[in-house]
This record gives C-alpha cells, sequence and structure tokens, in this order.
C-alpha cells in the first residue's frame, strides 16, 4: 500500500510553480520512495512510454494540426464573413457574429485558446470600431470560445475518453447539445445587453443572394465535422484516422483556395510541434500518476469519506461540481482532467452515474474554468489579444457566467440534454 | 556564473534548434502516415501493415522533441499565482530551487529511462522493417536529458538574478521563437 502523502506532494509542488507535468511524475515517484517501494522506480519509464505510445492519442496533433491549417488558411474569415451575414443584423450584431462564428469553430478545431486567439484577433477590433467597448469585445470572445471544446473535435474529450477507457465518438456526440445550448445561453445574454447599451446592428441583412453565396463560400470549411463525425459513426474511420482525415481534408479546401504561404507553414508546424507535445508529455506523466493513484486506493478513500456524509446522488454531484469550479480556476482543463479523472470517476459510478454522463460533466464543468479567473487560459490570451486587463474582461463577463452555471447545471441534473444524442446513435 | 550560463545557453540553441526541425518534421511525417493509412485502406482496399506503429513511433519521437523546447520556451503550464505573492526575490528563490528539482527529476527519468531503453534492445519493431526497439526507446531519455539541461540554464538564470538583482540576458533561443507561439 502507498500512502496518500504523494497527493500532498503534488499540490505542494503544483503550487511552488513546478510544471504540472513534471509534479505529476515526480510526486508518484517520491511516494514511492517515502513508501520504501523504491523497486516500482524502474517501471516508471516503461509506464511512461506505454503512456505515450498509443494510436488514439495520434488523434491529437492531427486535431491540432488541421486547426492551424484553416487558421492559417484564411477559412477562419470564411466563416466569420457567413456568421455575419446571418446575424449581424441584429440589435449587437458584431456579438452575436462572435459567438456563431465560435460554433462554426468549434466545428472545425478542437482547442478553446486557439478559437480566442483566430476569433479574437479578428473581431475585437472590428467590434471596438463599432462602438463596443473592447473589455466587453474581450468578454464575449472568452465566453463564447468555451463552446470550443465542448462540440466535437475535441482534444480535452480525446484525453478524457483516453486515460478513462470510453468511446471518443460517444463522448463527442455528448456535447453536440450542450455546446450549441451554451451558444443559445450567451446570445440571449447578448440580446439583452445590447438592448439596454443600444449596441449597433453591424449591417443590414444583404439579401438572399449575397447570404446564399456566403453560405456557399463557408459551406466546404463546415462540411469538416460531418465528415469527422460521419466517417467514425459509419465506421469508416477510428478518431484518430478521422482527426488525419480532416488534416487532409483542410489541405484540399487551401489548396482550392490558394491561401497557404508558405512561410506561415513552418511556424505553423513549429506551433503543432510543441503544443502537442506539451500535452502528450502530460498525458504519460498522468498515466504514472494515475497508476500510483490506483495503487494507493485514493478514490476509494475519497468514496469512503464521502459516503460518510451523504450517498445522495444529487449531493454529490453538486459537491463534485463544486470541487471541478475551483479547481478549474487554478487548473488547464487537460491537467485537471489528468489528475481528478481517475481519482473521481469511481467515486461518481458509485453513486450510479454513468461514465459517459460524468465524462461530459467533467469536460462541460473544467472547460467553463478556462475562463474563470484567476488562473484562465482563455481570459490570458483574450486579455492578450485585446490588451485590456484581465480584471475588466472579467467584470464584463459576470452575466456570461451567469450562462455558463446554467450549463453546468442543466447538463448536470437533465442527463436528457448529454445523453439523448449519442443513445440515439447506439451508444449507452 | 556568467561564463556557464552562456556555455549552457550555446548548447541548448544548438541542441533546441536541431529539435526543432525534428519536431516539424515529424508533424509532417504523422500527418502523412496516419492519412497514407486511411488512403491504403479504403481507396486502395490494401492496408498498410506499417502504418500504425509507424505513426506512433514518430510521435513517441515527436514528443520528446517538442518537449524540451516547450520547456525552455515556457509553455508546460504551470501556477505562479501562489509564490508571486511573495517579494520578487522569495519568489526567484523558490522558482531557483524549483527548477533544481525539475533538473534532477529529469536527470534521473533520463537515467532510469535509459536502462529501459537499453533492456529493451533485443525487442524488433517487427511491422517497420525489424528495427531495434532501442531507436524508439531512446528518444525519452534523450528528451529527459535535453530537459535536464534546459533547467539547469533556468537555475542557473535565476542565481545570477538573485545575485546581480538584476534579470539574466535574454536567451537567444526564447527571444527568436516565442513570438510565433503567440501569432494571431
Amino acid at each position: 500500500m502507498i500512502p496518500v502523502t504523494f497527493i500532498w506532494i503534488l499540490l505542494g509542488l503544483i503550487s511552488v510553480g513546478m510544471p504540472i507535468v513534471f509534479a505529476l511524475g515526480a510526486a508518484p515517484m517520491l511516494g514511492l520512495v517515502l513508501a520504501d517501494k523504491e523497486v516500482f522506480l524502474a517501471i516508471i519509464a516503461q509506464k511512461l512510454y506505454i503512456g505515450i505510445n498509443q494510436f488514439p492519442l495520434l488523434a491529437i496533433p492531427m486535431f491540432i494540426l488541421a486547426g492551424e491549417i484553416m487558421n492559417v488558411g484564411g477559412i477562419t474569415e470564411r466563416l466569420v464573413y457567413f456568421a455575419r451575414v446571418l446575424v449581424g443584423h441584429l440589435r449587437g450584431g458584431l456579438a452575436h457574429v462572435n459567438i456563431i462564428s465560435s460554433i462554426f469553430f468549434a466545428g472545425l478545431s478542437g482547442s478553446a485558446v486557439a478559437d480566442t486567439s483566430a476569433l479574437g484577433s479578428m473581431l475585437i477590433p472590428a467590434m471596438e470600431k463599432q462602438g463596443y467597448s473592447r473589455k466587453f469585445s474581450a468578454a464575449v470572445t472568452a465566453a463564447s470560445s468555451v463552446i470550443g471544446p465542448i462540440i466535437p473535435p475535441s482534444i480535452i474529450m480525446v484525453v478524457y475518453a483516453y486515460i478513462m477507457e470510453i468511446s471518443v465518438a460517444a463522448l463527442f456526440l455528448a456535447g453536440v447539445v450542450p455546446g450549441l445550448l451554451t451558444g443559445v445561453g450567451l446570445m440571449t445574454v447578448v440580446s439583452i445587453i445590447a438592448r439596454r447599451r443600444e449596441y449597433p446592428v453591424a449591417d443590414r441583412f444583404p439579401g438572399m443572394r449575397v447570404a446564399a453565396r456566403a453560405g456557399l463560400d463557408a459551406f466546404w470549411p463546415l462540411l469538416t465535422p460531418i465528415i469527422i463525425m460521419g466517417g467514425i459513426l459509419s465506421g469508416v474511420f477510428t478518431p484518430t484516422e478521422a482527426a488525419g482525415a480532416a488534416v487532409v481534408y483542410a489541405i484540399i479546401l487551401c489548396i482550392f483556395m490558394k491561401s497557404l504561404p508558405l512561410t506561415r507553414v513552418k511556424n505553423m508546424l513549429f506551433r503543432t510541434a510543441v503544443s502537442s507535445s506539451v500535452i502528450l508529455l502530460a498525458v504519460g506523466m498522468a498515466s504514472v500518476f494515475a497508476w500510483i493513484a490506483t495503487l494507493s486506493g485514493v478514490p476509494k478513500l475519497l468514496t469512503a469519506f464521502l459516503f460518510e456524509y451523504t450517498d445522495n446522488k444529487y449531493v454529490v454531484l453538486l459537491l463534485i461540481n463544486l470541487l471541478l469550479v475551483v479547481v478549474g480556476m487554478f487548473l488547464d482543463a487537460g491537467p485537471a482532467i489528468l489528475i481528478l479523472g481517475p481519482i473521481l470517476t469511481p467515486t461518481a459510478m458509485a453513486v450510479g452515474v454513468d461514465p459517459l454522463h460524468f465524462a461530459i460533466i467533467m469536460c462541460v464543468n473544467l472547460t467553463i474554468g478556462l475562463a474563470t479567473p484567476p488562473m484562465g487560459l482563455i481570459l490570458f490570451v483574450a486579455s492578450a489579444v485585446s490588451r485590456e486587463r484581465i480584471e475588466s474582461v472579467v467584470s464584463e463577463m459576470l452575466p456570461f457566467y451567469i450562462v455558463h452555471i446554467a450549463i453546468i447545471a442543466l447538463v448536470t441534473y437533465v442527463p436528457a440534454i448529454s445523453m439523448t444524442v449519442p443513445r440515439l446513435l447506439g451508444f449507452g | 556564473m556568467n561564463l556557464a550560463i552562456r556555455c549552457l545557453s550555446a548548447i541548448n540553441v544548438v541542441q533546441l534548434g536541431a529539435f526543432r526541425w525534428g519536431a516539424m518534421f515529424l508533424v509532417l511525417a504523422v500527418a502523412a502516415i496516419v492519412s497514407a493509412g486511411v488512403f491504403f485502406r479504403y481507396v486502395l482496399n490494401d492496408s498498410l501493415s506499417w502504418s500504425e506503429e509507424l505513426a506512433k513511433y514518430a510521435m513517441l519521437w515527436l514528443v520528446f522533441l517538442g518537449a524540451p523546447i516547450a520547456l525552455r520556451l515556457g509553455v508546460h503550464p504551470n501556477i505562479e499565482i501562489v509564490i508571486s505573492r511573495f517579494p520578487s526575490r522569495v519568489t526567484r528563490f523558490i522558482l531557483a530551487v524549483m527548477h533544481l528539482a525539475v533538473c534532477v527529476f529529469c536527470s534521473f527519468l533520463a537515467m532510469k529511462s535509459h536502462d529501459f531503453a537499453w533492456n529493451g534492445r533485443t525487442q524488433v519493431a517487427i511491422s517497420v522493417g525489424d528495427v531495434s526497439m532501442y531507436w524508439f526507446f531512446v528518444s525519452i531519455p534523450l528528451g529527459m536529458a535535453s530537459m535536464a539541461l534546459v533547467s539547469l540554464q533556468q537555475f542557473l538564470e535565476d542565481m545570477s538574478f538573485l545575485i546581480a538583482g538584476k534579470p539574466a540576458q535574454q536567451d537567444a533561443f526564447v527571444t527568436k521563437h516565442r513570438p510565433v507561439l503567440d501569432e494571431f
């Protein structure tokens, strides 16, 4: 038996600023040393190797690359233009455009930060020109960016599905409705704010002909999520191969649009290489951590501890959600899932929560955590892109947080929202 | 001290520069291999026996070439909100200790993973032309050793800050490549 001390070591190492990826490896190692189980140390390298050398994980660099290609190739601009034609004539037009673009973009890319930086750098200046305050523009961008990893494809879902051994396809499907709902909720809030502050409409509805033309331009890029999901569900692709197909498809689109500047291709490959290795090394180290966590029986202890107070499913889910919100304030979604997934999932299953349902709860909650202070990757990027202080962006985020909390509550307590789509398609 | 930093910096610029090209090539390679696998299976109806294995090994190398770069550029997520509350010299001292700890951890893992690679040298990767597995396993100790060097440099930079009271000269690799990550 390995004492749970290593959990405290982990927290200690993380709080003194050690990169989480090393803390995830060092804490179990120190734990083993303290327990006089040095023999296990020899296995760590092997665990690390097995944790990374997995075919499903190849989807991660592929999805990152596909997103980068679409961005560099100017496909994002087409999506934004189409969104503008669709909702630009509403009051608060560009704010709505921002949200709709996030939904479109979510189907092409699997990461929230890509969404914030790509759409933010394009839309925040445009919004400012039309008289929106910069902090409001940054807040809308940040609030809607969380849709990115909720609607498939999604990198954190690939990670979660791999670590917890559930179906990626099912988890992808479970995200569709919650993602769209988030969009609807945010647009409702924007309508209310826009009316109160008398934000302008962006442009008049340009007529069906222009709309159809813009739709046609956006049609091929928007086919990406359908190719990915259709391919996976019909059994043509594994999720990894679907990610590969998304890369090829993105390249083909760019070739047809004659828009892949070579100088930026190098930078794009570099960014893909760096972000993929950051995520994958963390996954590898987390598999070492998860192995020791299971050996030490931490999940069992946690469940036993919780059951002394309550074994009510709804109360347990409430407590877990509160914990996730707090953790999400400090940790990125990826590391949080890697640390908490193996610890919390057994507890949730013990009170009768479906593993897939729990997966989507965790993914939605921790994705939203990317936009909460004091530590939130989306906030940092939104603040950097808009050159507005984080505090002022956050002050404008408050109404949007209400939507986020409502979405977490709905996803948690109305399983049908997330589970219907996967069930209809034969999962769970 | 400054001499040591400059030497390490020179070494790291060279090795990370090489890793950068390697990692960029491997991203392309992974994409090409995975798509080739799909193409051969569904279009030509003739599955490649080696594509899955080779793509995984390419990814393994990608991770351990990319991770040291990420460490140098400071993009492995960490939490500095706790220690940033302290006066800047205290913060810097904690960071120095932390960087040293990372260096020790990476060196230790480099040794352990090299044992692992060496013990595995008799295994061969059958589907990719009977290559000894050592050539794939060895990416792990290489990446770990490289990260040990990077964190050693970071430790020395912290120490030089503590002694001289001002930040060490910005590392050449960081100045050149960090902006690429912040594009858009």
